[in-house]
């Protein structure tokens, strides 16, 4: 792994871990920030493993307020892992407590059934609409989180991610444009 | 100039998402030329959705047109071309000191198959490739808005970007949706009553724009204000 890619998920574990050793209101608000602090990250270096990070702490913000007091303890204990292999290199161990940490998201959002899609797809579409919000084209933005352009299209369009932009061609021109290609009046 | 039209992903994904795809062979059949998409824009519209059960469907709407011929698969790509100009795209915006990847080689595959084919037209939606193409200082200006870190550009190759796949012209899905409402095909939607047309063409322009069309609400305002000129 790459000496700024460990650089970043260790800051990332470190705060995510500071974040949830002590279970209050705040966290809700503290995880989300974290996430999107993520999504910068993943859209300069694109690197699976920072993409997977940034959609479990997506994920844990999402169920955060729901997660049983047992689940959480152990939330906590595998963030803890993760971030003690990585800082010794090693890296199946980190993988490890990365796949657990996305069980225990699962477990623990089946318990409260609060989410009909999967969350972890959720997350995906989410921050994948981040990255096209930030200027990445629907292809890539969708590519990175490993979706379609159907999943991604799709949600942009009800969201204002579609709007943050200026056009030059002006719409009567385009439209002119496309009804004298068409022979149309 | 050749009598074709080159589709990228998106407006087809518009058109299938809103109900509207069936406008589609109507207006193949008034402009009298080709409908081409590339092999990776099939790859996305078909082949990919067709293992991904909630768009499974709209995947078999995709391929019906490629079956009934309204869209033909445009082979010829010069992928030496492709890789050529990816690499100048993606090269042109740095964060970190880091190469900004913003747009896949596919996206770029369709514009330079219309260029070299001598299409009239490029079907885009894709908000990222416009601004690159017809105005890359907003292109710059949208990733420095939205990252809080410092996006430096390489204006030399933003340029030349811009300049090679410049001469394209580019008509978007909700475009399309307008030429179908000026030739009628919408007609019978028209609610009786006094503003029947205005229900239509605003209902029409929203329903392409909450499913994807790459189309801002001043537009909306703009383009509907247009085709209800008589």
């Amino acid at each position: 792994m790459e000496e700024a890619i460990k650089k970043e998920i260790l800051y990332d574990l470190g705060q995510a871990i500071t974040i949830l050793e002590k279970r209050d209101k705040n966290d809700v608000d503290q995880l989300r920030t974290l996430s999107d602090h993520g999504i910068e990250d993943v859209a300069v270096h694109k690197n699976l493993d920072l993409i997977s990070l940034t959609v479990l702490i997506y994920s844990l913000y999402k169920i955060v307020t729901s997660i049983p007091e047992k689940d959480y303890q152990t939330i906590v204990q595998e963030l803890q892992g993760a971030r003690s292999s990585l800082e010794k290199n090693q890296l199946g161990k980190y993988n490890n407590s990365i796949k657990n940490l996305f069980q225990l998201v699962k477990k623990s959002n089946a318990k409260v059934k609060v989410h009909l899609q999967d969350v972890m797809d959720a997350a995906k579409i989410k921050k994948s609409a981040s990255l096209f919000e930030k200027g990445l084209s629907i292809g890539q933005a969708a590519g990175l989180m490993g979706l379609s352009n159907w999943d991604l299209q799709g949600y942009a369009g009800k969201t204002t991610s579609l709007d943050l932009h200026q056009e030059k061609v002006p719409a009567q021109k385009r439209i002119s444009t496309a009804l004298k290609i068409f022979g149309v009046s | 100039m050749v009598k074709a039209l080159f589709f990228d992903t998106g407006p087809i994904i518009t058109l299938v998402m809103s109900r509207m795809v069936w406008i589609l062979p109507e207006l193949k059949k008034k402009y009298g030329g080709k409908f081409y998409i590339t092999p990776s824009v099939k790859r996305e519209l078909v082949t990919r959705p067709m293992d991904i059960k909630r768009f499974q469907f709209e995947a078999l709407q995709a391929l019906k047109l490629i079956k009934d011929g309204v869209l033909e698969v445009y082979e010829d790509v010069p992928q030496k071309e492709v890789a050529r100009l990816h690499a100048i795209a993606n090269s042109s915006f740095k964060i970190e000191n880091k190469d900004m990847e913003v747009v896949q080689s596919g996206e770029i595959e369709s514009v330079i198959c219309a260029l070299k084919a001598g299409a009239e037209a490029m079907v885009m939606d894709e908000r990222t490739m416009r601004l690159f193409i017809e105005n890359n200082k907003e292109m710059k200006a949208l990733l420095e808005r939205r990252f809080q870190k410092t996006v430096s550009v390489n204006a030399e190759k933003m340029k030349q970007f811009s300049q090679e796949l410049g001469d394209i012209q580019i008509i978007r899905s909700v475009e399309l949706i307008g030429v179908a409402y000026r030739m009628g095909l919408l007609d019978s939607y028209i609610p009786p009553q006094k503003n029947g047309r205005e229900i239509l063409v605003e209902a029409a322009l929203w329903n392409a724009k909450y499913n994807g069309a790459a189309v801002t609400e001043d537009e909306v305002e703009e383009m509907k204000d247009f085709l209800l000129k008589k």
